[in-house]
Parts: structure tokens; sequence; C-alpha cells
């Protein structure tokens, strides 16, 4: 579905059923340059499992409209705003990557009188978000290298084998990217680079917290999550064998049981 | 173009896809040979057939062998994903059956194998869907030929019998001004030799009978999809772009932005027109594919062996092959096809219809038949097999005359296979003498 905010409309799948307000809503939000299909799986077993699902496409990437967002915090204003426009109350937010950085501080920023933030999942998670200079050069200078840099860092394996049948996880991850503006991997690994306002949003985070990681991710290796995870008493991990930071895709099944049993707790 | 994995092709041929089975350590690819699966509860089973988890329920819409061929072919050719066919022709009719329907038009090349020109010429306007055929070297014809039903530009890297060369950088441009997509049957060239995806080509179809399995064992196709076309905003595709009544008003693009097109011809188009691929046929392809480079590699050698020893033979009026400066595609073919221009050719005997008839019935390592990309040495001469019942004229209207010859050139020592062409072309000289 689309909803509008400022004259500007944004893309959320919702796994093609009409919003309910009376279910409790399961928000997911992608990474840096990627759009709502790499949560195609979670985010359709949660709609057809008794949720609604809000799948966003973040501003400036695929089927949404509005202006690229250059810092987390900015991204996080925006997806707030989203939910009081979906009338979202019940929420549980589940992020990637970036995204992960993104429903942190989203979870910091929710009036707790609007809405009841059930639960706060991130996926592919670490804190801070540093970017390796060669990749954020990349990204700057020259957008397709970034995206094989990504690519190539992203996945476990580097023949596939993954279990989506008939798909070849880099490539699709390739198209993925390639597929949205040039501007925007700059702009988004910026966002996470400069992100330092983790260590306040976890303090002021209340509810349940859920870590999932793939134990052979290079991009937000795992360590750090379990880090994370150990300051904080709400919060507990699951590292997930044989995958990377494309965890969704290499691991459907892993990364959806992991949610279901957190947010079904 | 940056690749996504830096995996190289001939580590790509054996691997990708595959990964040594978890069970028993199997280092070749299982055969899974299975019509179905068993669900760990009705949940599993609902949300297997609901999308909702990946996995196997049937095969008729995946397999576990099949799909780690469909893996790697999609891997060699830089796509996002595959389906496996039951044939060549099944990849090309699902492809155009997941995107369009009556009332749609197609722009082809007119230099394509037979049986995809019947199916244009003949099936499709039955179901509502006809054809223009245009020359690939007539690039304004082709522009002229689209009409706003037009869904679909279609051609072979390496067309048949004057092994035209599609520009497909040039056509792919038209293609994408029309916002419509570009589809390469690549049968000829494999991805060894050229990938269409890099010159702008959106989807790729191969008659895997040929090189991929390289062995004339099996019958079978793949479709790849780039993920690059953007059915959405074209906005000439409602059965990727609106919701389907066939399965829960799924939007196939939105549902997953870069495979719409698969997720369609699987879901719908695996599971209504059923032309699956066997397992142990994918097996087979599988097999083929694991030594391409090789093979591609000693094909081009021996076919550039034989096209010199043609030209050297007085017996023979010309050779079409796109290496030599006199083909009309020679230059392009330097451009799209470096590492060589395949090893299927014609060339044309002097002495007419019994010279070439002669000719083909005296060889010995050169199997007379119809079917090419074996790794076994193949000829035929149209004007006494597939086009017998054609006049002179009506064979020259095909490109063709009563002496073409076409060889498929396979992997055998190259001395036997001269030896072998030396005897044809005494008899057949022998014969134009009478």
């Amino acid at each position: 579905m689309y909803i509008s905010l400022n004259d500007t409309r944004y893309y959320a799948y919702t796994g093609t059923h009409k919003f309910n307000p009376i279910l409790e809503t399961v928000v997911f939000v992608h990474g840096a340059s990627m759009d709502h299909s790499v949560w195609s799986h979670q985010s359709r077993y949660f709609a057809y499992h008794g949720y609604n699902v809000l799948a966003v496409d973040l501003p400036g990437h695929k089927l949404s409209q509005g202006d690229l967002l250059s810092s987390i915090e900015d991204m996080a204003r925006w997806l707030v705003n989203i939910l009081g426009s979906a009338d979202c109350r019940s929420i549980h937010l589940v992020g990637h990557s970036m995204g992960a950085l993104m429903v942190l501080e989203a979870a910091s920023q929710l009036d707790s009188e609007a809405h009841n933030l059930k639960s706060l999942s991130l996926v592919g998670f670490c804190y801070p978000m540093q970017v390796a200079p060669a990749l954020m050069n990349a990204a700057r200078e020259n957008p397709s290298k970034a995206y094989s840099m990504m690519t190539q860092w992203s996945h476990a394996s580097r023949t596939g084998g993954e279990p989506v049948p008939g798909f070849w996880s880099a490539g699709m991850q390739m198209s993925m990217m390639e597929n949205n503006d040039k501007d925007a991997i700059y702009c988004n690994l910026q966002a996470c680079n400069n992100y330092t306002g983790g260590e306040q949003a976890f303090g002021r985070v209340q509810c349940p917290i859920l870590f999932v990681s793939g134990k052979l991710d290079k991009m937000a290796p795992a360590k750090l999550a379990v880090q994370e995870a150990k300051k904080n008493k709400n919060a507990k991990i699951e590292l997930i064998d044989g995958c990377g930071h494309n965890l969704m895709f290499e691991s459907p099944d892993g990364v959806l049981d992991s949610l279901n049993r957190f947010i079904r707790r | 173009m940056p690749r996504p994995i830096r995996t190289r092709f001939d580590t790509l041929s054996l691997h990708a896809g595959q990964r040594p089975d978890p069970v028993h350590g199997a280092r070749a690819v299982p055969i899974y040979q299975t019509t179905s699966y068993v669900f760990r509860d009705s949940d599993h089973a609902a949300s297997l057939f609901n999308m909702e988890r990946p996995g196997h329920a049937y095969s008729r819409l995946s397999n576990p062998t099949t799909a780690v061929l469909e893996e790697r072919i999609a891997a060699l050719e830089d796509g996002i994903g595959g389906i496996a066919t039951s044939s060549g022709q099944a990849a090309l009719h699902l492809a155009i059956a997941t995107i369009m329907g009556s009332g749609s038009h197609i722009v082809s090349s007119s230099a394509i194998y037979g049986g995809s020109h019947n199916l244009f010429e003949y099936t499709l306007p039955r179901f509502g869907i006809e054809t223009t055929f245009v020359s690939p070297r007539d690039i304004d014809g082709i522009r002229q030929a689209i009409r706003p039903n037009t869904r679909l530009i279609f051609g072979e890297t390496i067309g048949n019998p004057g092994n035209d060369i599609m520009n497909i950088p040039v056509i792919a441009e038209i293609a994408h001004e029309h916002k419509i997509p570009l589809m390469i049957d690549s049968t000829f060239t494999t991805p060894y030799l050229m990938k269409p995806f890099e010159h702008g080509a959106n989807l790729i179809m191969h008659s895997a009978t040929k090189f991929l399995c390289g062995h004339g064992t099996v019958i079978g196709g793949v479709l790849v999809d780039h993920g690059r076309f953007d059915w959405e905003t074209s906005g000439k595709f409602e059965t990727l772009s609106e919701p389907y009544s066939g399965f829960h008003e799924m939007t196939f693009d939105e549902e997953m932005s870069q495979g719409g097109f698969l997720l369609r011809a699987r879901r719908e188009g695996m599971r209504d027109f059923g032309a699956c691929m066997a397992p142990t046929v994918a097996f087979y392809i599988l097999q083929g594919i694991e030594t391409l480079s090789l093979r591609m590699q000693r094909h081009i050698e021996n076919a550039r062996k034989i096209v010199e020893f043609l030209q050297s033979s007085d017996q023979v009026e010309e050779v079409s092959y796109p290496e030599l400066p006199e083909h009309p595609d020679y230059e392009l073919a330097k451009t799209l096809l470096p590492r060589g221009a395949g090893s299927i050719f014609s060339f044309s005997l002097k002495g007419g219809r019994k010279a070439g008839q002669a000719f083909t019935e005296g060889l010995e390592v050169f199997s007379h038949l119809a079917n090419v990309g074996d790794a076994k040495s193949l000829i035929i001469h149209p004007a006494s097999t597939t086009h017998h019942r054609m006049s002179k004229e009506d064979l020259e209207k095909s490109g063709i005359t009563e002496g073409t010859i076409r060889l498929s050139v396979g992997l055998e020592d190259i001395d036997d296979l001269t030896e072998d062409l030396s005897k044809g072309l005494h008899l057949a000289k022998k014969v134009a003498r009478k």
C-alpha cells in the first residue's frame, strides 16, 4: 500500500492484506540501497499469521517517492511519522543493517502514549556501524564497484547454494542496489558511519530486544552484536550458522524462526 | 561491469548453486529423484505453498537438483535467477506466456531457429499474439516494427543460417526506449562466449540440450532474468504489476522487486503449463557445464581450423563464419564475441543438391543428424533433409543454397575431422563432374 505524508507517496508491502488497526503491526526496514523485498519471506509469513505488516521502502528507494534522507535520525523521524500516519498502535520494529540502526533510533523517538512498542529486532546489527574507507570511496566515486564490494562481503558463500530455489542471491543483491538511485548507496553508508546516537537510544528503549546475526557476517560481525546484547538486560541474541550479512536470503527460515519465537513469546 | 561475486567463471561452472550434501557429504550434485517432499506439519506446508518459506513442495514447481542448475546458469550469466524447463522451446514459451497475452505483439529477428519461427508465425497467432520478423541487421526496420502493443524484442546471439550477429547493445537501447525488454536466445554462444546481459539484454534463454549439456544426451532449456527491467514503470506488463487472482492477489513485481518475472513464471507458468525439467536431466546438464569453458575453447579451436581448411578447397564456393573479414558482421563479432564466433557455421559446396547429399552421406566422423552443440561433430544438408521440399528459389529466399552444408564442429582430433571432410569433398567433386 501507499502511505501519503506531505503530498509524497511512500510504499509499504502489506502481504496484500488490508491494514487492520486491531492487530499488532510488524514493521520491517531494509538496509542501505536495498528495498522492502529483502524481507519477502519473513514479512509475508507474518502477514498471513495474524499481524499487520508494513515492509517499507525508504524515501527515494524503489517504489517510494521523496528525497534520500542523509541521517539515521532523519530516517527514524520519517518512520515515526509513517507509523503515525498508518495508525499503527501496537508495534514490533524489525530492521536490517542500516535499517537496524534506524529502528533502534525510531524506537527511542516513539511517543509511548501514541504507540505501544512491543519489541525491537536488530538483524545484522553492530554499533557503531563504521564503514570501511574503501567502500565509502567506492560508494562516492563508483557506485557499481561499491555494490560489488557489498555483495561480496554480504555472503558467507562465494558460490551460492542458498535455500531459495532458482535464485542466485549475489545477483539478486547486485540487481537490487543497481535498481535504486545511484546516490542512495553513498548517502546511506554515510548515514551509518555518522550515527552516534546508539548508546543513548539503547538507554531509552524499554521493550525486549532481539539481536539476530549471521555467524559469518563480515559487514557487521556477530561478535559486536553479542557484545551489545550483553550490555542490555532486555536483550537476547540468536546467531545463525553458515550465513553472513545477507542472512534474510541466506537463511530465510533461520531469520523467520528467530523473529517468530521472539515476537510471539 | 563489476560482478556481484569475485568468483570466476570456471569456478562457478563447477560450484555455483551447490554446497556439499549436508547429510552424507556427497561432493557431486545428488539427483533428487522425487516428485514431492514431506512437510513438517500443516503450517509448514501452507507456508511453502504461500511463499512464506523457501523450499520445495512439488517437483513441477522446483526440485533441489534442478535448483542447482538454475542457480549455476544464473551465476554464469550474471543474472538473478533462472528456471529450468523441459526444452529450450518451453523456456521461450514460458517467457512469452509470463509477460503477455492476447492482443500483444513481438518483434523478432528473422534469423532464428525454425522451431521458434513456427511458434511465432503459426502457433502464437491462434492465441492472439502476432509477430513481425525483421532481419537482425536491419536496425531501422526493428525500430519501425515496434507498435504500441509490442511487448518483446527477440533474437539469437548468432542467427541461423547466415550466422547473423545480433547487435544486442543497439537493439537493447531501442527496446528500452520503448519500455519493452529484449530477450536473447544464447544457445549458440553460451555464457562462455558472450554474456548478453552485459550488452543490455533483459532475458536470456538457452536450449541447454546443446553446448550447456554438450554431449547430445538430454533435452532441456533454461530461462534467466537479469532483474534490471522495470516492469512496473513500463506500464505495459499487467501480469507483473497488477494483482493476480490466481495467487492470492499477489502483485509479483511488488512481492519480489527484482524477481517478479521469475516468480510469476514459476508460480503460474510452471504450475499451469508444467513444462518442468526432470532432475536427472538437470544432473546431466550440470555435468556438462562443469567442463563448459574447456569444451568451448576446443570447439572454437577446431571450428577455426575447419573454416581455414574449407576455404582452401576449390570445391567450396563460400564459407559463412563471422570471424572472416568478408562476413557482414565481422566487426560486430570482434566486439561482441572476442573469444570466438561459435562452432556452428555454414558453407556452400559447388555442384548443387546432389553434391551436397553425396558429401554429407560420405562422411564417417561427422554424424548426419538434426542437432547442434554436441561434443561430436555434426552435419546436415538442408536441401536434402529439413528443406527437401523447397525449390532452389525458395531455398534462396531462406538464405541457403542447394549446396549449403551446416556443420557443428565438435571436439574430435582435428586431423580426423579434416580427413573426413576431404573424403566428402572428393565424393562431392565426383558427383559435380557428372
